[in-house]
């Protein structure tokens, strides 16, 4: 008799398809969402009258919602830059992102600020400084690159709008990130991935039978 | 093993009838057995971290052979089918014990992908039931990773779509279809590589009545067709009556493995023989039965019936002699359910919702017209009808959440329990759910124990069982003080005891003194209202008593109740309706509703280039989708070097032009289509003419406005609209499928990638309808608002939603991932049915894309 205890796994260097469809999953919904709420977004760009164009630095942070998310629940290397980038090519080949693809290259920045800190404790710390570094370099990384593609640099405002990004990642992109998992966490759907296995470390009780 | 499994197991195997026990040393050689082993399980154990488990089982399946899984909720029937599936301990964390083979391959070592090669799974969500946007490219996905040679599977797809009874539906997008023709498309696609066994779990529950029959013929088409022994079958079911048809106990599968309600194996045998040996015993755990077996049970019970049983079943025309005794529904006037119909509520109760000549529906569209309906204090009523014909509408229509077309509504908007309840929960506990209804802290405790609730009072409610679920659902409502209770299929997916439990919650509410409405396609449950409306044809036929329904085989047709829809086609499959399924409103797919209006009317903007009838035009549309994406990629790069605004406008200019010739769109369209680039683009220019430093043209404006700032604030607003109309144009020439394909071919995008990807395209397909479904439900759990109307939801609310979208999403995730497992999804090598062409005309598009941009370079 053969004796098999397992739990969906974390060390093995390959993604499973599980894990990959959770991440695209996860990609889509918040690709939805963001459509769902863009209203919110142009009405805050109207209500800014001239400086609508810096309303996306106050919401940017949400942008970056899916590295640290898929992260959190996957516990895996280089799943944070992955989730981005999935994301990114669903914004443009499904939702036909008006960026283009070169989104994906920004997704790309993104992903790498927002894994960075969570690859540094080695993939064992998800409290909430770990997650604010990872929003504030999710936001920071990636602003010098966009601050190319739009010319901002040589504007007055290049301080202000690194300073309103940085503090939106922190936010919208790390500490939210931290709510929305620990509530995901406590409905059991992660039960299944890796966050689910390390809070039940002690393993799968004795069966009941009444 | 502990002494304790062990002892359950001697139990199991001492109740096990020995004559009919398919041989637990028999093999091949074994003269007395033709068919060889399919499934072959030794001492097989399932323990789930919640420390409920499913076996000690040991025995075979033999090829052919058809078995009926039987037990109560949470005896483990779907943790067993899923074991045997790979999908436990790959997906699912358990301990599993003993060792189970599944046609030569190790299930729980190899996981779905090793099992996918013998066997095919249908879950009973038609959602998750076809996981690609096209269906002939589900239906071709085992097939392709088999490595059948490309040539073969168009006939093979066109085949076992025909099979299903689906042949003239390959072409179709998911999303326009309804649940039955999901269902069958997803058995096609579990058959389409001929597994040698399949397992369906519970494959009808979101069915109704002709819905069932079709999935079910089916499957005996799918598992007779084979000439090497056959395909096996292993089925959960609750709705037994309507998946054995007329044929009654016979019409199940001939075999049945019997689980007890903690997962011990109580038989293994012939269904008839276990069903009349461990009949008892089931059905006192919770367990559906056939409807001839309770009776039996009935029978003895209670013999004084029987005289009442004789004068109804003469007083039905139908049911006059002929063999046809058996398959009408003899019981019709018998009280055989826990829930006794309190008798005609008389015409003096108080009416607490009244209808009148009202036409109901979205949109321009009325689904019922002439509505007239009056709902009493004290009365239970059941709604019945087909998938589609407008069940939900009425029930959206009766708490207010849509306004009449016509006519007038009066009474105070009633409570409404979803068929989901999760799409309903609005807070973290179990308690706070209740509280969030206005409940006061001692209301709350005292519903927590009228619900059985107590000990789950702090966990999440989206961890609880579906009767849970739904107790609290009504709970919440109940303590909202509606004074009518509508449910939308209470009963859906929950065994006997739940069922019961719920029907009797529900009766109690009634007889306190409120209105209940209960929309169902459940016999049984319609013998428990007071009062039975049918809906058909567009129309509420007024209430009668539900006894007259069921003798009416005419009228119980039309309601979906009972299979059999008249000549030209099944009404209910309409496939304008949309899937039934259980995120749903139906009727609300099509044409949603203005409350959710923000949900729904981009993303079908999007869909329209799916539809059939307006595939991608144009020269561009031909071309390859890498190709485009690439020249998309190319021009980005371009621009964004480009700090001078004439190059940019010479590039729009061109751009215009090819858009227009290249995709056939119209000036007009096309200037609508960039109405939010232009948005951006004007403040892009703004903000860069006001904060760019520089010389100043006018130095008396009162605002700093620099020369500087104008032209690179051009410039940047041009490279935004360049930009987005490029990417409009490879938008409107690529559509998903061509494209994540041709990036599969040309761009070594892995497939386990590209057809996740494609998978979350058809996710992102049915997130508007899930969306608008959870946007209702919540604006019901919403206090009224001071004029008595349903409350708009707020930006808090709305982030609830979307919490519950994204809850409802990652649980789809899980069934998506171990669908494509099971259509055999893997790194191996595979074959591609419809390849998407790399040509000389790209070739060609590419060179010319050069050329332009470098003479524009050049010359501005």
């Amino acid at each position: 008799m053969s004796a098999v205890q397992t739990a969906p796994t974390t060390g093995r260097s390959r993604l499973t398809l599980r894990e990959i469809v959770l991440v695209v999953v996860l990609g889509v919904v918040f690709g939805f969402l963001y459509w769902v709420f863009v209203q919110a977004w142009n009405a805050l760009a109207i209500a800014m009258g001239p400086a609508g164009d810096l309303a996306q630095h106050v919401l940017f942070g949400s942008w970056l919602l899916v590295g640290p998310i898929a992260l959190a629940i996957l516990r895996r290397p280089g799943v944070g830059i992955l989730a981005e980038m999935l994301a990114a090519i669903i914004e443009v080949v499904f939702l036909g992102s008006p960026v283009g693809p070169l989104l994906v290259l920004s997704a790309a920045l993104q992903g790498i600020g927002s894994e960075l800190p969570f690859a540094l404790t080695r993939y064992r710390r998800f409290g909430w400084g770990v997650f604010a570094a990872s929003g504030a370099l999710g936001a920071g990384l990636v602003f010098f690159w966009t601050a190319y593609r739009m010319g901002w640099y040589g504007q007055d405002l290049l301080a202000l709008r690194l300073g309103m990004q940085v503090l939106s990642g922190i936010v919208l992109g790390g500490l939210l990130a931290r709510v929305i998992v620990r509530a995901l966490e406590r409905t059991g759907v992660l039960a299944n991935f890796a966050i689910g296995t390390a809070a039940q470390a002690d393993g799968i009780p004795q069966r009941h039978v009444r | 093993m502990s002494a304790e499994t062990r002892a359950v197991q001697e139990e199991a195997a001492s109740t096990r009838p020995v004559a009919s026990l398919p041989g637990t040393s028999g093999g091949p050689s074994d003269a007395s057995t033709p068919a060889a082993p399919v499934v072959e399980a030794q001492d097989l154990e399932v323990v789930l971290p919640s420390g409920s488990g499913v076996g000690p089982w040991t025995g075979m399946i033999r090829a052919g052979e058809q078995v009926l899984l039987l037990g109560p909720s949470g005896s483990g029937k779907s943790t067993l089918l899923r074991a045997l599936a790979g999908a436990i301990p790959s997906h699912q964390r358990a301990r599993v014990t003993g060792t189970l083979r599944v046609g030569g391959s190790d299930p729980l070592g190899g996981g779905v992908l090793a099992t996918s090669e013998v066997a095919g799974f249908l879950g009973q969500d038609p959602a998750d039931g076809v996981c690609l946007p096209q269906v002939a490219d589900d239906v071709a996905l085992p097939l392709e990773s088999r490595c059948t040679p490309p040539v073969q599977i168009g006939p093979r797809v066109r085949e076992v779509l025909a099979a299903a009874g689906i042949g003239a539906l390959g072409a179709r997008t998911a999303a326009t279809l309804s649940g039955g023709q999901l269902q069958r498309a997803g058995l096609a696609a579990a058959v389409a590589a001929r597994p040698r066994l399949l397992l369906l779990d519970e494959p009808t529950a979101m069915l109704d009545a002709d819905g069932v029959a079709a999935v079910r013929d089916a499957v005996t088409t799918a598992t007779a067709a084979t000439a090497d022994g056959g395909v096996a079958a292993v089925l959960v079911e609750h709705r037994l009556d309507d998946w054995a048809g007329e044929r009654g106990v016979a019409g199940l599968p001939p075999r049945t493995i019997a689980l007890g309600a903690f997962g011990q194996v109580l038989a293994d045998g012939p269904t008839r023989e276990v069903l009349t040996r461990h009949g008892a015993a089931l059905r006192e755990a919770g367990c559906w039965l056939p409807r001839e077996v309770e009776e039996e049970f009935e029978d003895a019970a209670d013999a004084a019936l029987e005289v009442e049983r004789g004068s109804d079943a003469d007083s039905g025309p139908e049911l006059a002699g002929g063999p046809d005794v058996e398959t009408a529904p003899a019981w019709t006037g018998r009280r055989r359910t826990a829930v006794e119909p309190a008798g005609v509520v008389p015409e003096s109760a108080e009416p607490l919702l009244t209808v009148r000549r009202a036409d109901l529906g979205h949109g321009d569209r009325p689904v019922l017209t002439g509505v007239d309906l009056t709902v009493r204090a004290g009365q239970l009523l059941a709604v019945v009808g087909r998938n589609g014909a407008g069940k939900s509408t009425l029930l959206g229509a009766l708490s207010r959440l849509d306004p009449p077309q016509a006519g007038e509504i009066d009474g105070a908007p009633a409570g409404l329990v979803f068929q989901r309840p999760e799409a309903q929960f609005v807070a973290d506990t179990v308690a706070g759910e209740l509280a969030a209804s206005g409940g006061e802290p001692a209301q709350v405790t005292a519903m927590l124990s009228r619900l059985g609730l107590e000990e789950q009072r702090e966990t999440s409610p989206f961890t609880l069982s579906g009767g849970q679920q739904r107790r609290l659902s009504i709970g919440a409502m109940l303590l909202a003080e509606r004074p009518v209770l509508l449910a939308d299929e209470p009963g859906y997916g929950l065994d006997r005891a739940a069922s019961r439990t719920v029907l009797a919650l529900l009766r109690e509410v009634a007889d306190a003194g409120r209105g209940v409405v209960i929309a169902t396609h459940d016999l049984r449950t319609v013998q428990t209202a007071d009062a039975v409306a049918v809906i058909a044809d567009g129309q509420l036929h007024p209430p009668i008593a539900p006894p007259g329904l069921l003798r009416d085989q005419g009228l119980l047709r039309r309601a979906g109740l009972v299979p059999g829809s008249g000549a030209g086609g099944i009404p209910g499959e309409d496939p304008s309706i949309g899937p039934r399924s259980g995120h749903g409103v139906p009727e609300t797919a099509a044409t949603p509703s203005p409350s959710a209006a923000g949900a729904a009317s981009a993303i079908p903007s999007r869909t329209d280039r799916q539809a059939p009838e307006s595939p991608p035009r144009g020269w561009l549309a031909r071309r390859n989708p890498t190709v485009l994406l690439g020249l998309l990629t190319a021009l980005s790069i371009v621009c964004i070097t480009l700090t001078d605004p004439a190059p940019l406008v010479l590039l729009y200019g061109l751009l215009s032009v090819g858009a227009m010739l290249g995709c056939r769109i119209g000036l007009r369209r096309l200037l609508r289509a960039q109405v939010p680039f232009a948005v951006f683009a004007s403040g892009v220019l703004m903000v860069n003419v006001l904060s760019r430093p520089g010389h100043e043209p006018w130095p008396d404006l009162p605002i700093r406005v620099t020369e500087e700032g104008i032209v690179l604030g051009a410039a940047l607003a041009l490279r935004a609209l360049v930009i987005g109309l490029g990417a409009l144009i490879v938008a409107r020439a690529t559509d998903p499928r061509r494209t994540l394909v041709s990036l599969r071919q040309h761009a070594r995008l892995p497939a386990r990638y590209a057809y996740a990807l494609l998978a979350g395209r058809r996710l992102l397909d049915d997130l508007p309808r899930r969306w608008e479904t959870i946007t209702r439900a919540h604006r019901v759990r919403l206090p009224l608002t001071g004029d008595g109307q349903v409350a708009r939801l707020r930006p808090r609310h709305l982030l609830r939603c979307a919490f519950s979208l994204l809850v409802d999403a990652i649980r789809s995730a899980d069934r998506i991932a171990f669908a494509l497992e099971s259509r055999g999804l893997g790194d191996g090598p595979r074959t591609l049915w419809r390849p998407v062409p790399l040509g000389a005309a790209d070739v060609l598009l590419a060179l010319g894309v050069a050329v332009v941009v470098t003479s524009v370079l050049i010359l501005a």
